[in-house]
């Protein structure tokens, strides 16, 4: 696939879930959670063309549904990741010294723990809410980030132009924020659409084993509340487990697509 | 596909059917007597999950009650009617007055290191162990002030009051008698035999890997003589329940019970001939799944709003769809399982969600924005996808009616916390073990003297009703059966008029077994028996 192909590809397959997400709320208004018909029709039921599940619940609507909380947890994890990843990774490479030290083994100590136990503890301790899971995967998702955007800052604070600035006697916020950073973007950018594939994934995991927001609608409590049926409904699984695939991947090919774009000279030729 | 629907159903309504009459009329384990018992063999059986001990006279988690009685044995065993038979005692006899317990005990009873079993062990075992350090023994025992021990084969129960529950509570798992001279005088809960036993039960320990399996074999010098008949005893915790459902059709496993495998797959077990699965043997258990009030909610303080919510549930479509149909509704709070006291005649709640919602109107609480009338939570506890799949049929079927319900599900100790020391919640949804006698179970969730801030898994609801704490108590200290089942009729009129908490259904906790296994649910002990009678083909 050329490149421009995955980004597009990627692109469309991200306005489909962002569409889904956003007329969730037109095309069903109703409560995803209400209980409309007998349980465990299969696809293709008149007016119900993706069947109900074990408890009685429009499928179809349970699947736009949960795109809208799947990708709400998605970006606001990413975000808070990338705001934590952005600030200590840029402290760390801007200053060196001390304050590197501080930072990095803070980070460190973050990934000496796999991301999903930490997630799993820390939503075991502040109890499952939407808030407390973008919190909990946000927690666990910076230190990529923040590793990431040292790496850009140690070599950036080098060049010339980063040094011009010191001589003109640019305070340190200013250059952080103005000169360096937008620099050191592109990658961050490029991570971020990975790190919303990773959130959405997790966030199912963590569902999957139960660790959900009980009055939202995500893919992964669709998942949970199907694999008990699977022998006899697998289906239920499916559905939600396909469109979870397809958003993963056009996040990837997106984000893919897009790190060709901006890093031209980084191309495989 | 639509036209597949209604067959199915049908389909696995038959099935349901046959397995049920295949059960309900004894043919699994009763018609098993014709053949005859051989001896020898190993028997691999499932617990869930590894327990920290293997004496159960200081915890009541579910496996160790399986487990601890093949290794210490309680002075009595009960029939599905939880009539008493012997065990350790083979004959016993209750005061007129009601204050005296008198049992004879079984001659020629050793223990597993060749000491005598005496009327001493039992009095040591009540007085210093079951009363003092068993979770429930500590109420069920409390009218009990002394043994008395006349020769070494009679103990006298002397008691303050009348309590007719305790001669339903002296089974292997519920109160077991260990040996007077292995625990005088040491910290009972930290004696190094609690991991392995002295008991006068049928197994002795043999290996214990712990994580992977605990191993028996039999008692050669067990009372009973020619029993157990089997040869060894091997205990394996499998994690999930769908790994225990492979080891099954592997034939690596023949034996578990509350409910080993997953719902969906319990109707193929039933079907298939090469397992037998048996829904009895928990008479002496009953763990309801109910769903309490907090009364002091401005709305749910409301009899009619109470009673509106009851109208609101669609027991029969929540058990089809929550428990794969693998549970009993219940129409009040003493399940049909203990048909000495089980009654029919409660104010009923049939499915009506017209009524609620007029109901809802009448009690103050008409639909505002959205259709909704008020807001309340549903605090659940983190045990199973089953209380999830639950608390969602209850908040659809409250929402329904007009009530926006918030979910919030939190592990075991918190969810504790907040119903009981915090009162901080709405509507709680959790089992509660009926036991063998309501007194037991029952009293400490609808007796007001039971309201008792910080005391777990008692009067959360803050119900308080004279009339109700009359009946409970005398119920509690009444000796004559037939009075005693009158109050109990009594009770349950009151406990569903006024609804303090809803009894939802009973999940039925399911044995299986595979078809060479015998005697495996003989009474209301079930899988809680001694295992002496167990064999294999």
């Amino acid at each position: 696939m050329t490149r421009h192909g995955a980004l597009w590809v990627g692109g469309a397959i991200l306005l489909a879930v962002v569409a889904m997400a956003g007329l969730a709320g037109v095309i069903f208004p109703e409560d995803p959670f209400a209980m409309i018909d007998q349980p465990l029709l299969w696809p293709g039921t008149p007016g119900l063309p993706l069947g109900t599940d074990s408890l009685g619940r429009d499928i179809m609507a349970d699947l736009f549904h949960g795109a809208r909380a799947s990708l709400l947890i998605g970006l606001a994890s990413t975000a808070a990741a990338v705001g934590i990843g952005i600030v200590v990774g840029a402290l760390a490479g801007y200053y060196r010294g001390l304050v590197d030290d501080a930072l990095m083994r803070l980070t460190e100590l973050f990934q000496t723990i796999p991301p999903f136990m930490l997630a799993i503890v820390l939503l075991v301790v502040l109890g499952t809410t939407l808030a407390t899971i973008v919190t909990a995967i946000a927690l666990v998702s910076w230190p990529a980030v923040a590793r990431l955007v040292r790496s850009e800052f140690l070599s950036l604070r080098e060049r010339e132009f980063v040094q011009s600035c010191r001589v003109i006697g640019m305070s340190d916020a200013r250059i952080i924020l103005q000169q360096i950073l937008p620099n050191a973007l592109a990658p961050v950018i490029v991570t971020a659409t990975v790190l919303v594939a990773t959130a959405i994934l997790m966030e199912a995991g963590l569902s999957f084993l139960g660790l959900s927001d009980p009055n939202v609608m995500t893919w992964g409590h669709m998942i949970n509340m199907g694999k008990d049926q699977m022998r006899q409904a697998w289906y239920i699984v499916v559905i939600p487990g396909c469109a979870l695939l397809v958003t993963a991947l056009g996040l990837n090919l997106f984000g893919e697509g897009l790190n060709d774009a901006l890093n031209p000279r980084l191309r495989r030729q | 596909m639509a036209a597949a629907r209604p067959a199915s159903v049908a389909r696995r309504d038959v099935l349901l059917g046959a397995a049920l009459a295949a059960t309900t009329t004894g043919a699994t384990t009763i018609g098993a007597k014709a053949q005859a018992p051989k001896r020898g063999g190993t028997l691999v059986m499932s617990i869930i999950p590894e327990p920290a001990s293997l004496v159960c006279a200081f915890n009541t988690a579910a496996p160790l009650t399986v487990i601890g009685p093949k290794f210490v044995e309680g002075l009595l065993s009960y029939d599905f009617d939880i009539n008493p038979k012997p065990l350790l005692a083979t004959a016993w006899n209750v005061s007129a007055d009601g204050l005296a317990i008198s049992f004879t005990l079984r001659q020629g009873v050793t223990w597993h290191d060749g000491k005598p079993f005496t009327s001493a062990d039992v009095a040591y075992s009540v007085m210093e162990l079951l009363k003092k350090f068993h979770p429930r023994g500590r109420s069920t025992l409390a009218p009990v002030t002394a043994v008395d021990t006349p020769d070494d084969h009679t103990a006298i129960f002397r008691l303050s009051r009348p309590a007719p529950a305790i001669m339903s509570a002296l089974s292997s798992s519920e109160a077991p008698i260990l040996p007077k001279h292995i625990y005088e005088g040491s910290d009972p809960l930290t004696n190094p035999r609690n991991n392995n036993p002295i008991g006068t039960g049928p197994f002795r320990l043999t290996q214990w890997q712990r994580g992977n399996f605990i191993e028996m074999e039999r008692n050669p010098t067990y009372w009973d003589a020619g029993k157990p008949y089997l040869d060894r005893l091997v205990v394996r915790s499998f994690t999930d329940a769908g790994a225990r459902a492979a080891a099954f059709e592997r034939g690596e496993l023949q034996l578990a019970g509350t409910t080993p495998v997953p719902l969906s797959e319990v109707a193929s077990f039933r079907a298939n001939p090469k397992f037998q699965v048996e829904d009895r043997g928990e008479e002496l258990n009953n763990s309801l799944d109910i769903m309490e009030f907090n009364l002091r909610h401005p709305m749910l303080g409301k009899l009619e709003v109470r009673q509106a919510i009851r109208h609101a549930i669609n027991s029969e479509l929540m058990v089809r769809v929550v428990w794969s149909g693998l549970a009993m509704p219940l129409i009040s709070p003493i399940p049909s399982t203990l048909t000495k006291w089980h009654s029919t005649d409660v104010p009923r709640y049939p499915y009506n969600p017209a009524k609620a919602a007029a109901m809802l109107d009448a009690a103050g609480a008409p639909r505002g924005a959205e259709g909704m009338r008020f807001k309340i939570r549903l605090d659940v506890p983190s045990i199973s996808d089953v209380y999830q799949r639950e608390a969602e049929f209850l908040r659809q079927s409250l929402r329904s009616a007009g009530i926006d319900v918030e979910i919030r599900i939190s592990d075991v100790p918190s969810f504790l916390r907040r119903i009981y020391a915090e009162y901080d919640f709405d509507l709680s949804l959790l089992p509660a073990s009926v036991t063998a006698d309501p007194t037991i179970g029952l009293q400490r969730y609808y007796d007001s003297k039971a309201i008792r801030k910080g005391t777990f898994l008692v009067n959360a609801s803050g119900y308080a009703n004279p009339e109700m704490d009359a009946v409970l108590d005398a119920a509690a200290i009444e000796t004559d059966a037939g009075k005693r089942r009158t109050q109990w009729e009594r009770f349950q009129q009151i406990a569903m008029r006024d609804l303090p908490l809803i009894p939802l259904a009973m999940p039925l906790s399911i044995s299986i077994a595979s078809k060479t296994v015998h005697n495996f649910i003989a009474g209301a002990d079930g899988l809680r028996a001694n295992g002496a009678e167990l064999w294999v083909e």
